[in-house]
């Protein structure tokens, strides 16, 4: 049984060894039944709130709102006897439904406005609680039916609902742990991390982060059907502003992002002020100055800080950048294309491509094709418009109506940025954007599972994500960085894991962004080398880069920008001896001289 | 609709309270990254400390100056024990919000030690009203309203005009450039949070003597005074001001008007639907997002 | 102001090793700018060129070894750089204040120096027709409206305007078309003209390598030459920084 299995066990395990000890057996006393069914719900809670910010980095400070749909849906169902399980099902589908209509909209905010959003939301739920009387009973509250299950006799006891409360918890972490540790957790943190290279592989942010709240929400709701069930009564105040603050307390001191975290947040929250109840006037003292003791010596919150502790201790050695990498050379490169993707079929062609920032012109009728397996090379000095091009390429600049971009017969412009993907179409950056949370196996991986259906269509055999991460850390020597966060990792490793990226979501058509800069020599003859390698295999590159005698160098085809306006096309040679390119970027018109660091290994013209 | 005007005009003089204390919000978020949660309590602390200056002697307009100085300096206290040894980790927005929470906590702990729960009576500034517009105002509320005037046009004087000003916009606009440039990014965060905190203060004081001092005196005006953050942009004190007299008129008009028991409901709803047509508030700057 | 014309001339580093999270950036580097001269460090990306332009300004405390400034050791102190010791720096990808105009960019300059007011815009007055026309004329825009080039400039100018006797340029020429270059190194010229030491940090040898009379090659984490800037020496060491032994 794999570790991750045997955790799981544990939990399940746990949970129902638990869930008996509090149940219909009088094994402890109502004291302990209370306290541990507050634990539970307040775990689901915070659970949730966690999940949320650690996963997506949204952060709900109205997560009481969607407690409020579990309780009441409880509170209404039990009354027409209706069984725990409905109740259940009901009020996570509700929630859901809710969270995700929210959700869809989070990625427009600013992390602190989305906050705000949320609460502006809890703030109106409990003004429609205090006057909604005929469902939630006003500001005086509700009574609360027994709970009715299928899989008991007898309704269950108030005091014994602690039982429901555990096992409801049980599912949350199980739930919790899997999303953390499966494909949708790491799209949801690539999102997070990277939300333009998340839509260059093909995920819509939006629906991520709407899955993410829904879900979030869905299980906050089960907080609420705990609290009914054990609380017998609903209180309006349990989902006022305070307490949706209280979760993010939950949330941060516990530590952001860890299920364990969850448990260590919630039990801070349930106990502390517990704690200190037959104390009063020092209550507020207690739970204030433990909140800032927590943060101030263990920074990032409990569960993180001793894991970091932990792992110090063990010693967990730094990848050593005093090694090269092994090089990629360009036929091996080739194969390893070859294995992953068919070699591009159609010609991408961009006629007349106009873009205009408030009257002034960016772009102005830009015309040129990459026909199949050729590299296409774009200079021209700054402000010249490559960057905007390459915007409209990727989908994140509208140009004119007059505008035409097709790959083949597909009709690129009608796509958003993320549909570009399945067409075939990525793109480096320059500055890598890597996902910051995921190790470089994690997002070959993740990448790979999105570039499936491609690989099916284009029948290649090599096709589980798996199987194709490892392909394409060994193809690229990756092998000794494959398990550490991009963060870890030296600049240039970086950036071949960004061309990794584009192999394993099966690009034929790639558009790169600076793919010279910030590399030294040594890397960026491997650069070359994988340039080359990409194009013999019959992948289209359109090259942007400042770089242009790495370009030339490259280059089938070089089209030249100067203010918007296409200055010159052609091959590099003619290129090179242009005398409106060498006006462009020199002011006058002598030759574009090799520069020397580069003339002296590889002829300009070669 | 023909009390319109006399509603307006409340609603301006209840406003300058938010207006100020979102003013104080943005200033010490523009310098540190931090949303004080507990601005508000700092400045009540500072005026229940005065109140018994007040009580033993001292004259009430050096009260609100030794209010101010006070907060200002419980501001510049916070910044230094519990904000900066925080350090700048992934999460710290939500960490150092969680950690002011905990200081208002504990300052509420605090009064409750020191004054007890009842709530303390506070003298008057001015006795009287006027008549405008056919509703009664206070020539207190209207001091208050011109004392929060003076405040915030020396507060924009300071920081367009003062070499020292500049540099605390320099800072929010870019603290590591500020650094390289020589600019002491400690007492910039000093500064900051003494103003912040000090003109909160004021508003507190104020609302102390409008009604009573109490431990919970700025709890809901705090609460509007955050909702016209967000409404003119979390990053601009031009934005924070006018936001927080908009949520004072806002509040006013849809208390009068529509629903006196789905007040906030109202405020909220307009300013989510101000949110969605300019998602970083109305002044704030756009996102910057690189592609 | 006297005072500040005699502050900051030599700076100097010895024994320099720094680490970001463990990762070696700068292993044993030993560098001393004699006053006036004009200073090329160069070396490919990478090589640790921005962490030595930031622990000579003092912006980057090193991880180990020492730093003087006027031969008084100043390894400890990082909060407000040397500016007001006279070493300025004039960061990779400018860092100019975008939202504020380009008069209290300026004027921050001078600040940062601890300059009182009536010198402050004695400077200006002085600083000024040392900039590009839209600089001159558009004092009240906001910086980040400014073309690549003129923000460069401006850059330049935030440092000028702290009377700096050492100024050191990380990347001036980055992303700037190669007329634009010209127009930034031209200033430079006068700056060290008149006697400021000028050290420039860049990847790409050519301009530099025309105004520079001393040479110092750096490559990954180590100084591989330093010396003067014009024997075939120094060639050999650039052809070496850049290429590996192998050619």
């Amino acid at each position: 049984m794999s570790p991750a299995n045997m955790r799981r066990l544990a939990i399940i395990i746990a949970g129902i060894a638990l869930a008996i000890v509090v149940g219909p057996y009088r094994m402890v006393g109502d004291y302990v039944q209370f306290i541990v069914a507050a634990l539970s719900f307040y775990f689901i809670a915070v659970l949730s709130v966690n999940m949320l910010a650690g996963l997506c980095g949204i952060w709900s400070l109205g997560h009481t709102a969607y407690m409020a749909i579990g309780a009441y849906t409880a509170a209404n169902l039990t009354k027409m006897g209706v069984p725990v399980e409905v109740i259940v099902l009901a009020s996570i589908s509700l929630s859901f439904v809710v969270g995700y209509i929210l959700g869809l909209s989070a990625g427009r905010f600013s992390v602190l406005y989305f906050g705000l959003l949320t609460m502006a939301l809890a703030l109106a739920g409990t003004e429609i609680i205090g006057h909604w009387t005929a469902v939630t009973g006003g500001d005086d509250g509700m009574k609360v039916g027994k709970a009715i299950t299928l899989f008991w006799p007898q309704p269950i006891e108030t005091k014994n609902a602690a039982m429901i409360c555990v096992i409801l918890a049980t599912l949350a972490y199980l739930v919790g742990e899997a999303v953390t540790n499966s494909q949708l957790g790491r799209r949801w943190l690539a999102v997070k991390g990277q939300r333009i290279a998340s839509m260059s592989i093909g995920l819509k942010p939006h629906v991520e982060n709407a899955t993410a709240f829904g879900m979030s929400a869905a299980i906050a709701s089960l907080a609420g059907i705990g609290m009914a069930f054990s609380m017998a009564y609903i209180d309006p105040v349990a989902f006022s502003l305070d307490s949706g603050v209280t979760l993010i307390v939950g949330t941060v001191v516990g530590g952001i992002g860890s299920t364990l975290g969850a448990v260590v947040g919630s039990a801070f929250i349930t106990a502390v002020p517990e704690l200190a109840r037959d104390a009063q006037a020092i209550a507020n003292f207690v739970y204030g100055g433990a909140m800032i003791a927590v943060l101030l010596f263990l920074g990032e919150g409990i569960v993180p800080a001793i894991r970091h502790r932990i792992r110090h201790w063990k010693g967990r050695d730094k990848v050593n950048t005093n090694v090269p990498r092994q090089a990629v050379d360009a036929e091996a490169m080739t194969k390893l294309v070859s294995e992953l993707m068919p070699p591009a079929r159609h010609t991408l062609s961009l006629n007349a491509v106009s873009v205009q920032f408030s009257g002034l012109k960016a772009l102005d009728d830009v015309t040129f094709d990459i026909a199949p397996g050729t590299a296409v090379g774009l200079i021209g000095p700054n402000g010249a418009g490559k960057t905007s091009l390459l915007n409209v390429l990727s989908g994140f600049y509208k140009p004119l109506a007059s505008t035409t971009v097709k790959l083949g017969d597909a009709d690129i412009l009608a796509l958003p940025p993320s549909g570009r993907a399945a067409l075939g179409m990525g793109r480096t950056f320059q500055h890598a954007e890597l996902f910051p949370e995921l190790t470089i196996r994690q997002m070959l991986l993740t990448v790979a599972a999105l570039g499936r259906p491609l690989r099916r269509a284009n029948q290649i055999a090599l096709n589980e994500p798996e199987a194709v991460a490892e392909r394409i850390i060994g193809g690229l020597g990756l092998a000794p960085y494959a398990d550490y966060m991009p963060s870890e990792l030296p600049f240039g490793v970086q950036k071949v894991a960004d061309i990794g990226r584009v192999l394993a979501i099966g690009a034929s058509v790639v558009s790169m962004d600076e793919p010279f800069s910030g590399l030294d020599e040594h890397e960026r003859s491997e650069l070359r080398a994988i340039l080359r390698g990409m194009r013999s295999a019959g992948v289209s590159i359109l090259i942007i880069d400042h770089a242009v005698q790495e370009v030339l160098s490259l280059a089938d085809k070089v089209v030249v920008l100067d203010f918007g306006k296409m200055l010159a096309t052609g091959e590099p040679d003619s290129i090179r001896r242009n005398p409106e390119v060498m006006k462009a970027y020199f002011g006058s018109s002598h030759h574009v001289e090799p520069s020397p660091e580069i003339s002296t290994k590889e002829p300009a013209n070669g | 609709m023909g009390d319109l005007p006399a509603v307006i005009v409340s609603g301006i003089v209840s406003g300058s309270a938010y207006a100020l204390l979102a003013l104080g919000i943005v200033i010490i978020f523009r310098s540190t990254d931090t949303v004080n949660f507990a601005i508000g309590d700092i400045g009540t602390l500072a005026v229940f400390m005065t109140a018994t200056m007040i009580a033993a002697g001292l004259p009430i307009w050096l009260g609100l100056i030794a209010a101010i100085v006070i907060a200002g300096l419980l501001g510049i206290i916070t910044e230094r024990t519990l904000i900066r040894p925080l350090g700048h980790s992934r999460n710290y927005v939500f960490i150092a919000l969680v950690v002011t929470i905990g200081l208002g906590l504990l300052i509420h702990a605090g009064i409750f030690v020191g004054w007890g729960t009842r709530p303390q009576a506070f003298p008057v500034l001015i006795e009287g009203t006027v008549k405008m517009f056919g509703i009664a105002l206070t020539w207190n509320k209207i001091l208050a309203a011109g004392i929060a005037a003076v405040a915030m046009i020396a507060i924009a004087w300071f920081f367009k005009k003062t070499p020292f000003g500049i540099a605390m916009r320099a800072t929010a606009d870019d603290p590591v450039a500020a650094r390289m440039v020589g600019i002491d990014s400690g007492r910039v965060a000093a500064i900051a949070w003494f103003l912040g905190c000090g003109i909160a203060a004021i508003a507190s004081f104020f609302l102390a003597a409008d009604t009573s001092l109490n431990p919970n005196l700025t709890l809901s005006p705090l609460f509007r005074a955050f909702a016209g953050v967000f409404l003119g942009g979390l990053t601009s004190m031009a934005g924070a001001v006018i936001g927080g007299f908009t949520i004072g008129v806002l509040d006013n008009v849809a208390g009068r008007y529509i629903s006196a028991s789905y007040r906030d409901t109202m405020v909220f709803a307009i300013i989510v639907l101000v949110l969605f047509i300019r998602p970083a508030g109305v002044l704030g700057a756009g996102r910057k997002e690189r592609v | 102001m006297a005072d500040t014309k005699t502050k900051g001339g030599t700076v100097a580093v010895a024994g320099i090793v720094h680490r970001y999270a463990g990762v070696l950036a700068l292993n044993g580097v030993s560098l001393d700018v004699q006053p006036g001269t004009f200073t090329a460090v160069l070396g490919p990306n990478g090589a640790g060129k921005s962490t030595l332009a930031q622990i000579l300004c003092g912006v980057l405390r090193p991880t180990q070894g020492s730093v003087t400034v006027d031969g008084v050791a100043r390894t400890r102190r990082s909060r407000r750089a040397f500016v007001e010791d006279g070493v300025v720096l004039v960061p990779e990808g400018r860092r100019l204040f975008g939202q504020l105009t380009v008069r209290e960019n300026l004027l921050l300059g001078a600040y940062g120096a601890r300059c009182g007011t009536v010198e402050m815009h004695r400077r200006l007055a002085e600083t000024l027709p040392l900039m590009p026309r839209a600089v001159q004329e558009g004092q009240e825009r906001a910086a980040a409206t400014l073309s690549g080039g003129e923000q460069q400039m401006l850059a330049v100018g935030r440092a000028i305007m702290a009377a700096p006797r050492t100024i050191v340029l990380d990347e001036p020429s980055l992303g700037l078309a190669p007329i634009l270059i010209d127009k930034v190194y031209e200033v430079l010229g006068q700056l060290n003209a008149s006697g400021v030491t000028v050290v420039v940090i860049e990847q790409i040898a050519a301009h530099a390598m025309r105004y520079a009379k001393s040479l110092t090659v750096l490559d990954r984490g180590s100084i591989v030459y330093s010396g003067s800037a014009t024997d075939d020496a120094a060639e050999e060491a650039l052809k070496v920084g850049y290429l590996g032994h192998a050619t």
